[in-house]
């Protein structure tokens, strides 16, 4: 069988005759910046990523009542987030089941149906066919109402996140994010009410491969000390001592755990009680008065995490990007950033960010406008950190374009190997120290794992 | 009011050619320029102390849900001191990359009008801005296209900006990064 000039072999091969295994060099741990531009890369990459894991589409907070809607993408493809009558969220392909029609023109709304402005075909919010315009005299009575239903994604929600997933074979969500869902937990489940997202996404265009962000995002913690300088510049961090984390990895899932809480509050939390170091170092957007839902909601080890070590920023594989840490506000106080992106590729050298802020939805007013403010000061289309990463990817991308440039490599050889903390937690593979690149190419590894086998195929999971 | 109307019939417009509108339109041509020519320091002395300035994002609705901006998610949500912190960053740091080298920009101000506002000395004033973005190489340029609502006060022999409402055209935005001011 082939997919767009590709063979469905246990190594992709595309026509040139270069195969996978050529592109990612697993014994010098190199992989070839045409990875980024080779677009019969990109269409298997639709199928077997996109159509497979679990994609991050919207917050539950986004839909609010039954009718609730939001347009989002997995992949290239469009799909309707609702919720439906009975309270259940759904994920629907936005493609008319009729001649392939756009049901969702809009980007949210309410709707007590989804009707395709075309022929008038009318779905439920959960997808199933509702009825057609003058049904009797085209169908007959005898239309199998069921087969049009619309084409329906798994979708579950996790820490508040819905995840979407084409892949009938996939494990349960829970278990595709691993030890990764016990950190996720700490930073978005702390509190009675939870998160909410403020207002809409930002939405922006960055003129790049989309995987140019992924591994970045996948526990890059050595550009910060470069690209992010502007921050030491203004007095905002201090990246001089270079950055030090302890990164969780699992199935190309990663996050960046440190101790910069301690160093934002300028707190000495040795020798205090669990509570005491909890209302020293509270997470980042909570108030006092929700520490008691926090000791409630958290475990102890996880509590002991967060007052140490709390996890601050990483990756869900393959796509999505959490951040919960203290920040900086305008005026020299500490904040919060609370904030999740998540990128839809559109075309093997563009990809679509949205970018949503999150905040407690319990807080008082000025504490949720000073953390969005900070939010959008430090991260995001117009944030002092993110507005770099934005101009890295598609010069990256031009490189990566050129006949000659596609011939070199991205190193991934600073290799610090597994240093787990004593008594650590959990089973993912842990690296306390200086952060290498250990866990972004975990990331290139799941990534290859999942592209050398079958669309269905089981054994990646 | 909805959020691309006028302000309200009461309030008393100054038409083309009369006195307040020639002294507002000449302080946004004169900021415009400003900004066009990168003098960020010169452009914080035209802001009031007070200044909100604020681009919401928005999401594509149906004409019945209005006009889809976020009241409190923004491209920018500003102050004085984190816009003083932005041009600071712009002007202090070598490594402000999404400036570093700079952007041409091109600040197109037009359809300017001009009321009365809540206090004697201030005035209220919607324009319509084309901001075109050009990067290194890039043989073309990222357009974006926004209605502005402003209010200003009257300072010295001109005006300070003391409110910004940046309402931009697009729902999904065509350039990777925000580093340059409305």
């Amino acid at each position: 069988m082939a997919i767009s000039g590709l063979e469905v072999t246990s190594e992709p091969t595309l026509r040139d005759g270069t195969t996978l295994g050529d592109l990612i060099n697993e014994d010098q741990r190199e992989v070839s910046l045409r990875v980024l531009a080779d677009p019969e890369l990109y269409r298997l990459e639709l199928e077997r990523i996109f159509g497979r894991c679990w994609i991050a589409v919207a917050h539950e907070s986004e839909l609010p009542e039954p009718g609730s809607f939001v347009v989002r993408s997995i992949g290239e493809d469009s799909v309707v987030v609702t919720r439906s009558e009975d309270g259940d969220i759904n994920v629907l392909l936005n493609v008319c089941t009729h001649r392939g029609m756009p049901l969702c023109r809009v980007g949210r709304g309410n709707a007590k149906r989804l009707r395709c402005p075309y022929h008038g075909w009318a779905f439920n919010t959960d997808g199933r066919f509702l009825a057609a315009p003058f049904e009797k005299q085209m169908y007959g009575p005898d239309m199998d109402k069921v087969a049009l239903s619309l084409k329906t994604a798994r979708a579950e929600v996790y820490a508040g996140i819905v995840f979407a997933c084409w892949d009938q074979s996939a494990p349960p969500l829970v278990d595709y994010l691993g030890d990764i869902a016990w950190y996720l937990d700490i930073m978005f489940s702390r509190t009675d009410a939870g998160l909410e997202v403020v207002g809409e996404p930002q939405r922006f265009i960055i003129g790049a491969n989309w995987k140019a962000a992924s591994e970045q995002w996948a526990g890059d913690g050595y550009h910060a000390m470069t690209l992010h300088h502007s921050l030491t510049d203004l007095g905002l961090a201090d990246y001089s001592k270079g950055s030090w984390a302890i990164n969780v990895s699992t199935m190309g899932h990663n996050l960046r755990c440190t101790d910069n809480p301690k160093k934002f509050w300028g707190a000495n939390t040795d020798g205090l009680s669990l509570e005491e170091k909890l209302r020293t170092l509270p997470p980042p957007g909570t108030t006092p008065e929700m520490l008691d839902e926090v000791m409630r909601h958290l475990s102890e080890p996880q509590l002991q995490i967060l007052t140490d070590t709390p996890p601050s920023v990483g990756q869900i594989f393959p796509n999505l990007f959490v951040w919960n840490s203290p920040g900086l506000s305008a005026d020299g106080t500490i904040s919060a950033i609370t904030r999740i992106h998540t990128m839809f590729p559109r075309g093997h050298d563009k990809m679509e960010l949205v970018s949503w802020a999150l905040v407690e939805r319990d807080a008082p007013e000025d504490v949720k406008r000073k953390a969005r403010q900070t939010s959008v000061l430090m991260t995001g289309i117009s944030g002092f950190i993110e507005q770099d990463d934005a101009e890295t990817w598609p010069a990256i991308q031009r490189s990566a374009n050129g006949t000659q440039g596609q011939k070199l490599t991205m190193k991934y050889i600073a290799v610090l190997g597994e240093q787990r903390p004593e008594g650590w937690p959990d089973g993912a593979t842990v690296y306390d120290g200086f952060s290498r690149d250990d866990p972004q190419w975990n990331w290139w590894l799941r990534y290859r794992e999942l592209m050398t086998t079958g669309p269905a195929a089981s054994e990646a999971w | 009011m909805a959020l691309h109307d006028a302000p309200a019939e009461t309030r008393h417009r100054w038409r083309v050619g009369t006195e307040a509108h020639n002294e507002v339109l000449d302080f946004l041509i004169e900021e415009a320029w400003i900004l066009d020519d990168g003098r960020y320091a010169a452009w914080l002395e035209m802001l009031g102390e007070e200044i909100e300035y604020f681009m919401p994002t928005r999401s594509t609705v149906y004409r019945n849900d209005g006009l889809g901006f976020s009241e409190n998610m923004g491209h920018y949500d500003e102050t004085r001191k984190s816009l003083e912190l932005r041009v600071r960053r712009l002007l202090e740091s070598t490594s402000a990359w999404t400036e570093a080298p700079p952007s041409r920009t091109r600040r197109l101000v037009t359809n300017v009008q001009v009321w009365d506002g809540d206090a004697p000395d201030e005035y209220l004033a919607r324009s319509a801005c084309l901001l075109l973005r050009n990067r290194i190489d890039n043989p073309t340029f990222d357009m974006l296209s926004t209605s502005r609502r402003d209010t200003v006060r009257r300072s010295g022999d001109s005006f300070v900006l003391i409110k910004r409402r940046i309402e931009i055209d697009q729902a999904t935005l065509g350039t990777p990064n925000l580093s340059m001011f409305f």
